[in-house]
């Protein structure tokens, strides 16, 4: 017969975080979770007390054996969870050029640098990636409008030549008024390259408004001109919380004036550029809200975040980790694409060595000051360097105390681990709504790096 | 000139069906403004009568199905993807091919086929005929879903557009209020009480469905609605660029 329990334990570094009602059992060395019901915390407190094993308190019934299947559903006697396998990703701004001039533009597109990247310098770049990451890399090519300089394609070409996957991220409104680059770029999606085109709005006065230009009509002529050429494009929509009632009211009109089969996405803005948080949800319930009125008033399938018992490993950013690069059109390196926190300079630092340095000394959560005896570090992993270099004005410094620690807790709790991928202010905003205690509000420190960058003087 | 949009040919699946003969029910929507499709407050479809209506379903001018609940009307929740909405009164709501609409203790999946091609009351997609053992053993309960989905692929591929292709003739109004009603009273007892567990795994069954039930051969069978489209992802960080294509282009 065996044994309650089956011979199974609690990791020994797991601990008990409070929540309003019970607590989180949490192995920061397994990097997984579980609620535990305020009837069964004294049992689990008998468990951590002897090193983990659970046959006694089984035994005794202390612990119940519903308990036991939610903690293997959470993976506590599973070996430590591992990080999510995405390929790495090299971001190429091809130009800071764009003939748009989004109120929410988080690179602060508009005029070219001063000294910009040139043809001959990203091919070397791309011929680095393999050996730098790998042939699982995944490369974008963006801007500014990318297809503004005469060489995209070109690099494009390259790209694919060397088997990597590929995405051009664009406006649309040059494949209207060229199309002979309009069938290049459809050349380049027979071959495998997926075409990413944004719209502002989901109508022409909301489009335009938010463009600064003519765009919306424009954007959709250049979808129908790559759809004529034999290619097809992802419309990124973006989703303002300004213009959830047209969208309602115009997404229907829009589908219909679309290229047949065309994807939709929408893309939600982050702080950063010229968005300093007026076109940003102001919590996550806010955006779910919106999402379910889009669904239900227009008719559309969005599917809602699903819970889980498991989450991945998040040591630290993404952007620390050494899994992706991104050049800005100045040669400037960074690790996110977001381009904040500068790594180098391609004159001085090649994107192989850039790697290299991340991976030899990734900056871990645990090794953060304020992070560091944190149970939910490898969960967490710091939260997003960039957003903290806006709102502390150092990367290292987390925005966080008491407060996100128990929201996070309160939120894992309920197995809704994609709110470790939320903006900070999602967060402050999902405490206040639950009665945590909390800061009434984030002031940024610094402006973005994209306000600030002196290389952003017109070349002209 | 205006012409009215056309009908659609839709089947509303009781998830709870008491048996497989009264799971799938064939219905058409019409046009907005024509007296045509309910439901009651117990989630029974009726047809052509303005009593005991808790929820019209009829197609709008842009040809999509709309759910209409009436004031005072028992509350519905349409879920859908992981969303939910309790469906305001008086106001429409679009539903798409696999809503889920949660009333009257009902749970009913709502299967959008696209255009009919003729008018027809209410029908149950199974004759009683057809399986009319009802089961009472799990072995006996796979040999009827499988002789269910026998009959659907003989009679035209199930719950699905070829199925919809030959309603029957539309009898007179009263009658076919009168059918639907009957037949309904046969599958209105008692479904077990939802719960997040069963709802959860009612979705997963959706995704997919056990092999060999009658829901294995209708949701594979089933096509989307002509007017559904793919789902919206929601992307808070840039897209992941694509995978490379399996030749790598070449």
């Amino acid at each position: 017969m065996r044994e309650p329990g089956d011979g199974r334990r609690i990791p020994a570094d797991a601990v008990l975080l409070p929540l309003g009602e019970g607590r989180l059992l949490v192995s920061p060395g397994h990097a997984v979770f579980c609620r535990i019901a305020a009837a069964d915390v004294a049992g689990v407190e008998q468990v951590l007390a002897a090193g983990g094993e659970l046959a006694a308190a089984l035994e005794g019934g202390a612990v119940p054996t519903e308990l036991l299947a939610a903690l293997d559903r959470h993976g506590f006697f599973g070996p430590p969870r591992p990080p999510e396998d995405d390929p790495p990703t090299v971001g190429l701004q091809l130009t800071n050029a764009c003939d748009s001039a989004c109120t929410y533009c988080c690179t602060n597109s508009g005029d070219a640098r001063v000294a910009e990247v040139t043809f001959e310098r990203m091919c070397a770049v791309v011929d680095q990636i393999e050996d730098a990451l790998g042939s699982r890399a995944r490369v974008a090519l963006l801007g500014g409008e990318p297809l503004l300089v005469p060489w995209a394609t070109e690099l494009a070409a390259r790209v694919l030549d060397r088997g990597l996957a590929l995405t051009l991220f664009s406006n649309g409104m040059v494949l209207a008024r060229a199309p002979t680059l309009a069938a290049r770029v459809a050349a380049l999606a027979r071959r495998g390259m997926e075409v990413r085109i944004s719209l502002p709005g989901p109508n022409a006065d909301r489009c335009d408004g938010a463009a600064g230009v003519p765009r919306f009509d424009l954007a959709l002529e250049g979808l129908h001109a790559l759809h004529r050429a034999g290619g097809s494009a992802i419309v990124d929509l973006m989703l303002l919380p300004e213009d959830v009632d047209a969208l309602v009211a115009d997404l229907p009109a829009l589908r219909r004036r679309l290229p047949p089969d065309t994807t939709l996405t929408f893309g939600v803005i982050y702080r950063g550029g010229r968005e300093t948080g007026d076109h940003i949800f102001d919590s996550a319930a806010a955006l779910e809200a919106a999402l379910d009125r889009v669904a239900f008033e227009a008719g559309e399938a969005i599917p809602a975040p699903e819970p889980s018992p498991l989450a991945f490993r998040r040591e630290g950013c993404d952007c620390v980790l050494g899994q992706s690069i991104n050049v800005r059109s100045d040669g400037a390196l960074f690790g996110c694409f977001k381009m904040e926190e500068r790594l180098g300079h391609l004159d001085r630092l090649s994107i192989g060595e850039a790697v290299r340095q991340l991976r030899e000394a990734p900056q871990r959560a645990t090794s953060l000051p304020r992070c560091a005896d944190c149970p939910l570090a490898t969960l967490c992993g710091g939260g997003c360097r960039s957003e903290n270099l806006l709102l502390t004005g150092v990367a290292d410094e987390p925005v966080c105390d008491t407060w996100r620690v128990r929201v996070l807790c309160e939120l894992l709790a309920e197995d809704r681990v994609a709110a470790l991928h939320w903006p900070t202010e999602h967060l402050l905003a999902e405490a206040h709504r639950r009665g945590i205690s909390a800061p009434a509000a984030l002031t940024p420190q610094r402006p973005s790096t994209h306000l600030a960058d002196p290389a952003l003087e017109k070349s002209s | 000139m205006n012409t009215l949009p056309d009908p659609i040919a839709l089947c509303l699946e009781d998830l709870d069906a008491p048996s497989e003969s009264r799971r799938y029910l064939q219905c058409v929507a019409l046009a907005g403004g024509m007296a045509g499709l309910t439901l009651d407050d117990r989630g029974d479809a009726r047809w052509r009568t303005a009593a005991g209506v808790a929820v019209e379903l009829w197609v709008s001018a842009d040809s999509r199905l709309m759910l209409f609940r009436q004031s005072g009307a028992i509350p519905i929740t349409v879920r859908r993807a992981g969303r939910s909405l309790d469906a305001p009164a008086e106001q429409p709501v679009v539903l798409l091919d696999q809503d889920q609409l949660d009333l009257g203790g009902r749970r009913l999946r709502v299967h959008v086929h696209g255009t009919a091609p003729a008018v027809a009351p209410p029908a149950w997609l199974v004759d009683e005929a057809t399986s009319s053992a009802e089961p009472t053993s799990p072995a006996v309960q796979r040999a009827a879903a499988a002789a269910v989905a026998v009959g659907m692929a003989v009679a035209g591929a199930g719950c699905d557009d070829a199925n919809v292709d030959q309603p029957k003739p539309e009898p007179s109004a009263t009658t076919a209020a009168d059918t639907a009603s009957a037949s309904q009273t046969t599958s209105a007892a008692p479904p077990a009480e939802p719960s997040t567990e069963a709802s959860a795994s009612a979705s997963a069954d959706a995704a997919a469905p056990p092999e060999g039930s009658a829901s294995a051969a209708t949701s594979s069978t089933a096509a989307p609605s002509a007017t559904q489209t793919k789902p919206i992802e929601v992307r808070t960080r840039p897209p992941k660029p694509a995978m490379p294509p399996k030749d790598k282009g070449f």
